[in-house]
């Protein structure tokens, strides 16, 4: 989840730097948005992480390997 | 703010450099490369170095801000799974004031109309958040209790109109709201029924009522709202003929919207209606599950409608959003778990890389509007002849991550196992709506932003295109299990509707929306089988061979064959006309490796359709298993007749070209 989180801030970050670079408002504006959906995703990650814990009793992914692709 | 030039990253920088010598480009990458590479060993050095000396003070020691006492040094144990409960809660404050800045600032520009959506928002938080309260969401239950995993569902609603708020947002303006008033009608309308429902179930949560017919009831209520957006976009698409742009064109409407939107609608009510059984029996979050799913319909109609690359991904991780909770809907079982973590971490990777290609796109261009990319790329030719490397990348990165949502090619091995372990109704919300609503905007993205630079995304949805065939029907020939069979069919259907798109000529894409009407339409008859064909023993027609178990000449059963035809190829029928046209035009396009690939998997396809149909026809019993089938097809037989009354037009008449023809004369009134 932090890399996924990573993932997001780096783009943004380029974002906001596209905006200072060219004199372009937009580009902040647009960063700011991808700020609330990551910060959306990871709400719902830890979601994720509060369901598993309460039913699975785990976090570890590895333990998660019944379905074969 | 007017008074500021804004000037592209491309006009800036790029061409002076590609002036000059070409490798200058190339030496400031190594260069980049090279100091981000030095600043991150620094960091991860200096944090390693002050973290083994002993530092030992008063401050260091006190709480911070996330209320826990400092414990042990910075190695990674885990928190307290509790704490997470309290920072979600955390997050969607976090988000509701950083959204509370720009407003602030801009409040003098954005008048009474950008006030009042404001206001609109908080209200829609308020009403998410009482829910969550009233539904004891916030309570963590001492041992794993009765209280069901509704703590992510909850916080899931607030969280997805957060993300929902920006687009409207950001359009403030009072000479946009009659335009906005009649053309978002029905987006519209949807939100304030989810709201009303949402609403009216805190206060009866708060009354301590029955939550098993509250959500029957909550189900029903938004089934009559579906159905009512359903017939205002069949109204919208027989009265406005004209295309407008919305929201300084974040929005558009035109009739190829009109049509999709109906069909996501339709496909949507379709799903939830037929999904009161599975989800009464099996005990799911009965609760909040129309409500999610009313909420992911309502971002893929936003998907659909969106003109601007930004928009367009708002509304797509938004709906997504609403997946992962829809897929752990089933939480208490394993496999759903599975699913749900699966398809969490993979669809926000590819989120990822979409966002960095749309930010690559930005760059180069200056602007994120479909319309403006495509002029940009119209009359900046040299892009394409000096080989602009970052464009190229951006559209790669884009549509990779477009055809994971849409599992095809490149993403496709999440499809099977997302699709068996999710519940039954959300693996049909994976095959029917969200493929219809993504390949929508990837054809609207295409044709009005893509079309000059045909050449960079020909090879990429070709290739796509290729292995998705070939890796669909393959794997579907061994398939045991319905809901995996479907998952590999409908990769192999994905890469026919991509075989279209990679055309790129006007015929391949009317093709493609025929074809992508007749996919819907098929797996439409497919899956209201599926849905409502139940033994007591519950399980539900798990595997292919349990398909013998239909009675052989019901109606139902024979729309069924019918269908599996159609898709398979045999001619009379539409699915033949689909395949045959695409096929048609892939060939004018000089695309000769894609057709003998589409020719030949077809002809492999045909081989598994007949076998489900010998299934049904031949391999009947007169054992027991037929006695108890179809426990709840009776009660929903009356909706089940009504949509098959839809398909037949579409699916063998074949006339579908009628509708379609209007369809793609407005998408040539868009700018194609």
């Amino acid at each position: 989840m932090l890399a996924i989180e990573m993932i997001y801030l780096g783009v943004i970050s380029s974002f906001v730097l596209h905006g200072v670079v060219c004199n372009d408002p937009r580009g902040a504006i647009y960063g700011l948005f991808f700020l609330i959906l990551a910060a959306c995703e990871s709400g719902i990650g830890l979601g994720i992480l509060i369901v598993l814990r309460r039913f699975g009793n785990s976090v570890e992914l590895s333990d998660y390997q019944q379905l074969h692709g | 703010m007017g008074n500021i030039i804004k000037i592209s990253f491309f006009e800036r920088v790029l061409t002076p450099l590609y002036s000059n010598y070409q490798t200058q480009t190339y030496f400031s990458i190594v260069l980049f490369i090279a100091i981000s590479a030095l600043l991150c060993s620094l960091l991860v050095a200096l944090a390693y170095i002050f973290s083994l000396s002993p530092l030992q003070d008063s401050e260091k020691r006190s709480e911070y801000e996330c209320g826990f006492e400092p414990f042990d040094n910075a190695t990674r144990l885990p928190f307290d799974v509790h704490f997470y409960l309290v920072g979600i809660l955390f997050l969607i404050f976090d988000v509701e004031v950083a959204l509370f800045f720009p407003w602030v600032l801009s409040l003098r520009t954005a008048g009474w109309f950008g006030f009042y959506l404001m206001i609109a928002f908080v209200i829609i938080l308020a009403i998410g958040f009482l829910y969550e309260w009233k539904r004891g969401a916030l309570i963590w239950p001492s041992r794993q209790t009765e209280l069901p995993y509704t703590t992510n569902t909850k916080k899931k609603v607030e969280a997805t109109r957060a993300g929902y708020h920006p687009v409207v947002q950001i359009t403030g303006g009072i000479s946009y709201i009659d335009h906005f008033l009649i053309n978002m009608l029905p987006e519209i309308l949807l939100v304030v029924v989810i709201c009303i429902v949402l609403a009216i179930i805190a206060i009866a949560l708060g009354r301590g009522e029955n939550k098993k017919q509250l959500g029957l009831t909550a189900l029903q209520a938004l089934l009559h709202g579906l159905r009512f957006v359903a017939a205002l976009y069949a109204i919208q698409l027989f009265v406005f003929t004209e295309s407008t742009v919305l929201f300084h064109g974040y929005a558009l409407s035109t009739i190829y919207t009109s049509a999709i939107k109906l069909l996501t609608v339709v496909s949507c009510s379709f799903i939830l209606s037929n999904s009161e059984a599975y989800i009464r029996i099996n005990n799911c979050a009965l609760l909040e599950y129309p409500i999610i799913l009313s909420l992911a319909t309502l971002f893929m109609l936003l998907l659909i409608s969106s003109g601007n690359l930004v928009s367009a991904f708002i509304s797509l991780v938004g709906f997504s959003l609403n997946l992962y909770v829809l897929i752990l809907s089933d939480a208490p079982t394993a496999i759903a778990r599975e699913a749900g973590v699966k398809y969490f971490y993979l669809s926000a990777l590819s989120s990822g890389l979409m966002l960095y290609g749309i930010f690559l796109i930005f760059f180069i261009t200056g602007t994120s509007q479909f319309f403006e990319i495509g002029q940009f790329l119209a009359t900046n030719t040299e892009i394409l002849i000096s080989g602009n490397m970052l464009i190229r990348l951006g559209i790669l990165f884009l549509l990779t991550g477009l055809f994971f949502k849409l599992s095809a090619f490149p993403g496709h091995l999440w499809a099977a196992d997302v699709y068996e372990g999710s519940p039954d109704p959300v693996t049909a919300f994976f095959i029917l709506p969200v493929k219809v609503a993504v390949i929508s905007f990837i054809l609207l993205l295409l044709v009005t932003a893509f079309q000059p630079v045909i050449i960079i995304w020909q090879p990429i949805i070709t290739i796509s295109a290729l292995f998705s065939l070939i890796w669909g029907c393959f794997a579907a020939l061994s398939e045991k299990k319905t809901k995996r069979f479907l998952a590999y069919a409908s990769i192999n259907q994905i890469g026919f509707i991509l075989l279209g798109l990679a055309t790129g000529s006007a015929e391949g894409y009317r093709a493609t929306i025929f074809y992508l009407f007749v996919y819907a339409a098929i797996n439409i008859v497919f899956l209201g089988i599926f849905l409502n064909t139940r033994r007591i023993d519950l399980s539900n027609l798990l595997y292919l061979t349990d398909f013998r178990q239909l009675e052989q000449t019901g109606a139902a059963t024979i729309s069924l064959v019918l269908s599996l035809l159609s898709i398979a190829g045999i001619p009379p029928l539409a699915g033949f006309f689909g395949k045959y046209y695409l096929l048609l035009h892939a060939q004018e396009q000089g695309l000769y490796g894609l057709v003998i690939t589409g020719l030949f998997t077809s002809l492999i396809s045909t081989y598994y359709y007949l076998r489900v149909i010998k299934i049904i026809w031949f391999e009947g019993t007169e054992d027991a298993g037929r006695a108890h089938t179809n426990v709840y097809k009776q009660e929903r037989a009356v909706i089940y007749k009504a949509y098959i009354a839809i398909t037949y037009p579409v699916l063998y008449i074949g006339l579908g070209f009628l509708v379609i023809d209007a369809i793609v004369t407005s998408l040539t009134a868009v700018g194609f």
